[in-house]
């Protein structure tokens, strides 16, 4: 198990270059200047072909490739008179008399509108995502799996119906049509009852100009990036229970005795978890990618909105620093969810 | 496989519903022009007569020289304004505010009516949503039929073709894309891309032709590997990215993308399809009667997967809709010019309280992808062996 663990890691390392050099090459493709956007147009053209200079963009693709996979590598080689000049910590080992094997945490650049690193954009906006996805993703787990149980077992009738018609046209909203309509009528029209804004981040600033948290904030944009999940989570596990319901040991167990709940909870649970759980990480997934609509609309200051202000003032750094941070998130997941099968059903062989 | 001929009679219920709702998008995508336009469908006068919804331009000429005209006979459309036409006297008025205006679901932020724009939008999307999956499939088809035919042998090949095949390649990859002084001549990207597109498929070609074959070549680890890659990245980040630098968007800019985000998921289906048909008898027999390679997918394989290409068509359609309605509400998709339904969505984020910008764009693209979504299930249950959704997706 442990040697598989060391070759699909090595593996998603592969594909995470693969995706670097793909998506770098095509943003470098585009006929925009970013250090005339960074400067605006008045810039005369030695401060640009300085910065340019500075940035290494005077070089071609493949060159400026090589340099920036050596940036975030955790191991390196460098000049050693730049040494001095790299804001990460690291520990060189000299290789020659100009060069030095160098040991150091991943280097993303700088913004090249702000001058901050990104890392620390990163830093600042991946804790917010999380919360965000983790929350959603509870929801959908705490309404999704009694809704489907619901459905299960009134199997056919009134309530069944109604359920799945509604995660029917759940599944098919895409997500910022139901962020807009909260938006629109919790936040905005019905604010008064609600007590919700329109916008808002889980952290703001006061009126002293401290931070402070405000959980109330996360209640929207979880509601609405929940729906989804909770309407593909209902209908999964709906068809799981179905599936497990209909079993000697759940019949064994009706004879025995048990009581309703803990036949649900102790009986046909765990055997209808596997599906859940294999729907739930690719929702986290999906979640911690693609909550760019709810971040824009609420104005939640997550990795989406970083992702969508950086794409539209052309920042290649923190584009292509987001991407890699969404990628390793991807990887990640899915390595643990191939992990958590064997533990869930020990019948699943790592293959 | 039941052989039946799908009826309008047969359908259950919500597929009627759904087939009658993308019938109406479809009537307002080809004739949107004549239920919602600015200038009379048909005009006579005995200057003028013709169409001037057709050819408007020349109708707007003749209309400025000679003012007050009263025309001897016109048919006007059912609504008086196309998507662009500005009113500048309601700037986001509600649905129905005035009964002397015939704003029938509002105005936007552009004193632009929301219906007209929602008949014009609908174009937009279905031809976004269709073209792209026609680009996808025929490229998921050519990719998935060779990974899939190919898969427990590999390509046997000469060693001089394939060493001729990757330095085309380099050459071309840089020399059409990378390099300044070739894109000094081909200025446009698109051209060049499509040069691209059309020459490795020729290489490929190239690679299979006839000649002394000593060398083995494992098409089908290149082609599942690349599409991994391509379903590692989550597909609107890459999206997004891609439509950010790539300038002014048009309708063949977007198509190009979505279709970029759709090969990969048909080409993994066509595999798997054409490996499970390959195992069959007739394959076998076909081949041993010395058909050739192209003529066994073309004429047996094929034939036998078009169902569940039509099916995963009928997703795409719906899933490719979704993308296009995504990257216009975050304003990186058809310049405002262009009316779409997710413009006029994300005009909403900032206007809170104009309700009918939220609720009629966004019914139209949620009942429109709910339709797809019926056809391709409805499909798909016809076909006996149900595919799961996610796979397709």
């Amino acid at each position: 198990m442990f040697s598989q663990l060391i070759y699909k890691l090595m593996y998603s390392i592969v594909v995470l270059l693969m995706v670097i050099i793909t998506v770098s090459s095509i943003i470098y493709l585009a006929p925009v200047d970013p250090t005339r956007l960074s400067f605006g147009q008045m810039a005369d053209a030695g401060t640009i072909e300085k910065k340019k200079e500075r940035l290494g963009l005077d070089k071609p693709l493949p060159v400026q490739l090589m340099y920036y996979i050596n940036d975030i590598s955790p191991i390196s080689i460098y000049r050693t008179s730049e040494l001095s000049e790299l804001p990460v910590t690291k520990s060189a080992l000299s290789l020659s008399s100009t060069h030095s094997l160098v040991l150091k945490m991943p280097y993303l650049r700088e913004s090249f509108q702000s001058g901050r690193k990104v890392s620390e954009l990163i830093g600042e906006a991946l804790p917010k995502t999380l919360i965000l996805a983790f929350a959603s993703l509870l929801f959908a787990l705490l309404i999704g799996i009694p809704l489907g149980i619901i459905c299960a077992l009134n199997r056919d009738k009134m309530a069944d119906r109604a359920i799945i018609a509604f995660s029917t046209l759940g599944v098919s909203l895409p997500s910022y049509i139901p962020a807009i309509m909260f938006a629109v009528f919790f936040g905005y029209v019905w604010s008064s009852l609600t007590g919700l804004d329109v916008q808002g981040s889980i952290i703001e600033l006061n009126d002293l100009g401290n931070e402070e948290i405000r959980i109330r904030n996360l209640i929207l944009p979880v509601l609405a990036l929940g729906i989804r999940p909770v309407a593909m989570i209902t209908q999964l596990s709906r068809s799981a229970f179905l599936d497990v319901m209909n079993q000697e040991y759940i019949k064994t167990a009706k004879a025995k005795g048990v009581r309703l709940v803990s036949l649900l909870y102790r009986h046909a649970l765990p055997n209808a978890s596997i599906t859940i759980i294999s729907a739930s990480s690719g929702w986290l997934a999906t979640l911690i990618a693609g909550s760019y609509f709810v971040e824009s609309i609420f104005n939640f200051k997550g990795i989406g909105d970083l992702t969508i202000s950086s794409l539209t003032s052309f920042d290649i750094p923190v584009i292509l620093g987001t991407l890699i941070t969404v990628c390793i998130f991807f990887i990640i997941i899915n390595l643990v969810v191939d992990m958590l099968y064997t533990k869930v059903d020990p019948r699943i062989k790592v293959n | 496989m039941n052989k039946q001929a799908i009826t309008f009679k047969s359908m259950p219920f919500n597929m009627k519903v759904a087939v009658g709702f993308i019938s109406l998008v479809l009537l307002f995508a080809i004739a949107g022009r004549f239920i919602a336009n600015d200038v009379p469908i048909y005009y006579s006068h005995k200057d003028w007569k013709g169409f001037p919804a057709m050819n408007k331009t020349s109708f707007l000429a003749f209309k400025q020289k000679n003012e007050d005209v009263e025309p001897d006979f016109q048919i006007l459309p059912l609504i008086p304004y196309s998507a662009t036409s500005i009113d500048y006297k309601h700037s986001l008025s509600k649905p129905g505010q005035d009964v002397g205006s015939r704003h029938l679901l509002g105005t936007d932020t552009f004193n632009r009516d929301v219906l007209a724009g929602i008949i014009y939008g609908s174009r937009t999307a279905l031809l976004i949503g269709i073209l792209s999956n026609i680009l996808a499939v025929i490229f998921g088809l050519f990719l998935g039929s060779l990974s899939g035919y190919y898969s427990s042998v590999g390509v046997v090949t000469g060693r001089q073709n394939f060493i001729f095949l990757l330095m085309i390649e380099i050459l071309l990859g840089y020399g059409l894309l990378y390099n300044p002084y070739v894109s000094v001549y081909i200025y446009n990207t698109q051209v060049r891309l499509l040069l691209f597109f059309i020459l490795t498929i020729l290489s490929v070609y190239m690679l299979l032709r006839p000649q002394r074959k000593n060398f083995r070549l494992d098409i089908d680890l290149l082609i599942t590997k690349s599409v991994e890659i391509f379903q590692s990245v989550p597909g609107l980040l890459l999206l997004l990215g891609i439509s950010a630098v790539t300038g002014t968007m048009d309708v063949v800019k977007l198509t190009l993308l979505v279709s970029l985000l759709r090969w990969p998921g048909i080409t993994r289906l066509v595999r798997g399809e054409v490996i499970k048909v390959r195992q069959s008898q007739f394959i076998e027999s076909a081949k041993s009667l010395g058909v050739t390679d192209w003529r066994v997918i073309a004429k047996h394989i094929l034939p036998n997967i078009t169902r569940q290409i039509i099916v995963a068509f009928a997703f795409g359609v719906a899933s490719s809709i979704l993308l296009e309605a995504s990257l216009s509400f975050l304003g990186l998709g058809l310049p405002p010019d262009q009316v779409t339904w997710g413009m006029l969505l994300s005009q909403s984020r900032t206007n809170p309280a104009a309700w009918w910008l939220a609720i009629f764009p966004g019914l139209m693209i949620s009942l429109l992808i709910l339709a797809c979504y019926t056809v391709g299930n409805y499909l798909n249950n016809r076909t006996g062996e149900t595919s799961s959704k996610e796979e397709i997706i």
